[in-house]
């Protein structure tokens, strides 16, 4: 009898585990598609394990935009890490585990912001490279003279071409939020979520587009310029969804199955719906100050931070208490650089003898 | 029954081992994109000579391809041929071809000094021809620091002697050739005499102006320098005393005349072509017809690329 209750359990624990590798795994699997393309490891491209059955099929007919998905990918979290550098979350990857983007088990504000940022991400990059010609099912924003441009400049040139990304983006990204998926729980409440703030995050680049002239010909005066709709960076979209961060709305899932505001959120906010490009969650923040595996977690254990400073990346805030060791460092770098013609820089070496305190 | 469970540990650390194959293998993937290093096409034409061969894109007039900066360097083809300073080929360039070092991110700027001094030569001459200084070559933005390109240092004279006259060390480009000839007032075929350190005397030459064809010219004594006393050494090659100049002065409020250009007369092709053109240029209507034929020219800003098929997810 206790041995086969022994072998029930393990068997049980290991299916569990497995469904949690799985679902969080999902951008790290992004992240890997330029790998697979890039002939780096044997796994065929479009069989990562990461990949929906629905993803896997879009991943097949468009291949080529997947090395795009993937930088999109990393060029949100370097983002997203920009954001947070200092704060207990940062937006860190899990090493130690082998799985690599942020991991969100709880339908927190954190994990709006990341899917918000990494759906913004994917949307940048794949505008971005259909104005540089290098997908073959897209060119130039096809968008017509917006009324702030004067009329005497033209318009032209090569726009980013944010259509076809926003297009493209949610129908490969948010094609795994509505699949039944057999080996995971269908959360209803937590797709929803993730659909939303995918969106919000595409609307928002959508949004903030703005006309971009550049002068041509030998003009002085620049009274010839050709105009084009260009996208934001990746670190205006950053400063824009840390705002929305901030006032993101909390909501829950009702008897119709849709999200709804919750009830004393919409008496305080005097509003009765959320806009668009608002972020939702659903789950309270843990304090990230320890190492929860179940929570996914990483704790501030570790983590650089500045004593004496009363901003989030302080010692007493980001150590959550505990106190800070110091330590001496010792850091060789060049400086007094020169430029030579033709053609070097020629520095000098300074060693410099810092102090860093990290969190106990 | 002593077995399941050590199969079921496998099954975990399998699947552990496949996440943790993947991921390292992701540190060798593609990097984000961000300023690159390639190299200089030939096409772009400003900067062929320049004594390096890759270039920093986009570039510091925000240029984001190759073809965009060959397109838009065009338009200064002209000035660089107009040789109205040395440097102007160092500064142009690495404003649409800059220095790119592969062990650092930070842009190489031309110094302001550099700016300065291209502007300080070229200025008048493009205003000639209705161009005032562009607001993209504007020299309010750079500075002068280690890490910025500098004038060209001049070569230091052998004591005793001075620099070359600039008339003398004139090029022989069709833009060069035609801006001079619209400024002076004297512009001769001729075979000329060294008869002091200050001055050529022409012995035997015909007017190249319009109107004044045929025109036989000869004693008119010319000065070399604009500087008072100023003696300076006029190197051309020429073989012997029967070799034909190209000789070109303005004629200065006393009555006499100073040098412009004296070059050898040579056969080479743009050479000619200038040499032809001497009798159909209208001088007032230069400025005009050359801008006019600059906002001819199509824009790289226009020609788009439409999409080569339609989206379709099913």
């Amino acid at each position: 009898m206790i041995p086969r209750r022994s072998c029930w359990l393990i068997l049980l624990l290991n299916l569990l585990n497995v469904q949690s590798l799985l679902d969080a795994s999902w951008w790290s699997t992004v992240a890997q598609l330029s790998t697979a393309l890039a002939g780096h490891n044997v796994k065929p491209v479009c069989e990562l394990p990461g990949l929906s059955p629905g993803q896997a099929q879009v991943c097949e007919l468009f291949k080529d935009h997947m090395p795009a998905v993937s930088i999109g990918a990393q060029n949100a979290i370097q983002e997203c890490q920009r954001q947070f550098t200092g704060h207990r979350w940062n937006c860190s990857t899990h090493y130690s585990t082998g799985m690599l983007g942020p991991i969100h088990k709880m339908a927190t504000r954190e994990a709006a912001f990341t899917y918000a940022i990494l759906s913004a991400g994917v949307t940048h990059e794949i505008g971005r490279r259909c104005k540089q010609g290098l997908l073959t099912s897209c060119g130039c924003s096809d968008e017509t003279k917006p009324k702030n441009v004067p009329t005497d400049w033209s318009w032209g040139g090569c726009g980013d071409n944010v259509e076809y990304g926003y297009k493209f983006s949610r129908d490969f990204i948010d094609i795994r939020e509505k699949e039944h998926d057999p080996k995971r729980n269908h959360d209803n409440g937590r797709s929803l979520m993730n659909r939303r703030n995918n969106e919000a995050g595409r609307k928002i680049l959508k949004r903030h587009r703005k006309p971009k002239c550049k002068c041509h010909g030998v003009s002085g005066a620049c009274n010839m310029k050709t105009c084009w709709m260009q996208l934001p960076s990746m670190e205006q979209v950053g400063k824009i969804l840390r705002n929305k961060y901030d006032k993101a709305i909390r909501v829950q899932i009702n008897d119709r199955g849709n999200l709804q505001l919750l009830a004393d959120e919409a008496t305080k906010e005097r509003k009765t719906r959320a806009l668009p490009t608002d972020l939702v969650f659903m789950d309270d923040s843990p304090d990230y100050c320890r190492f929860d595996r179940h929570s996914g977690t990483l704790g501030t254990e570790g983590r650089v931070c500045k004593r004496g400073s009363g901003g989030a990346e302080g010692c007493d805030s980001l150590c959550c208490g505990r106190g800070y060791n110091t330590y001496t460092q010792e850091v060789k770098s060049k400086c007094n650089c020169k430029f030579e013609w033709c053609c070097k820089v020629v520095c000098q070496t300074c060693n410099n003898v810092t102090q860093v305190d990290i969190c106990k | 029954m002593m077995l399941f469970p050590v199969l079921y540990i496998l099954f975990a650390f399998s699947v552990t081992n496949g996440y943790l194959e993947d991921s390292w293998a992701m540190f060798s993937s593609e990097r984000p994109v961000g300023p690159k290093c390639v190299d200089i096409p030939s096409n772009l034409s400003i900067c062929n000579g320049i004594e390096y061969t890759q270039m920093r894109l986009p570039n510091i007039l925000e240029h984001e391809t190759v073809s965009e900066a060959i397109h838009a360097s065009k338009d200064w083809e002209s000035l660089l041929r107009l040789n109205c300073h040395p440097d102007t080929q160092r500064f142009l360039c690495s404003l649409f071809a800059p220095v790119c070092l592969m062990q650092m991110d930070r842009l190489i700027l031309p110094c302001k000094s550099l700016c300065m001094a291209v502007k300080q030569g070229c200025e008048n001459r493009m205003a000639n021809y209705g161009f005032p200084w562009p607001e993209m070559l504007s020299c309010e933005k750079f500075e002068d620091d280690d890490m910025c390109i500098k004038p060209m240092q001049p070569a230091k004279p052998p004591a005793g002697s001075s620099t070359t006259c600039t008339a003398c060390s004139q090029v022989a480009t069709y833009e060069n050739l035609v801006d001079q000839f619209c400024r002076s007032h004297l512009v001769l075929k001729a075979k000329v005499i060294r008869d002091s350190p200050t001055h050529i005397r022409v012995r035997n030459g015909r007017s190249l102006k319009k109107g004044e064809r045929r025109r036989g010219v000869s004693d008119v004594e010319i000065r070399l320098s604009s500087e008072s006393d100023g003696s300076c050494p006029c190197n051309i090659p020429v073989k012997n005393q029967n070799e034909k100049l190209l000789v070109m002065a303005s004629r200065q409020p006393d009555g006499k005349y100073l040098a412009n250009l004296v070059l050898p007369w040579q056969k080479e092709k743009n050479f000619k072509r200038a040499i032809h053109q001497f009798q159909r240029l209208n001088c007032q209507s230069l400025g005009r017809e050359i801008r006019e034929s600059a906002s001819r020219r199509p824009h790289y800003y226009e020609m788009r690329r439409h999409n080569t098929g339609r989206y379709q997810m099913f």
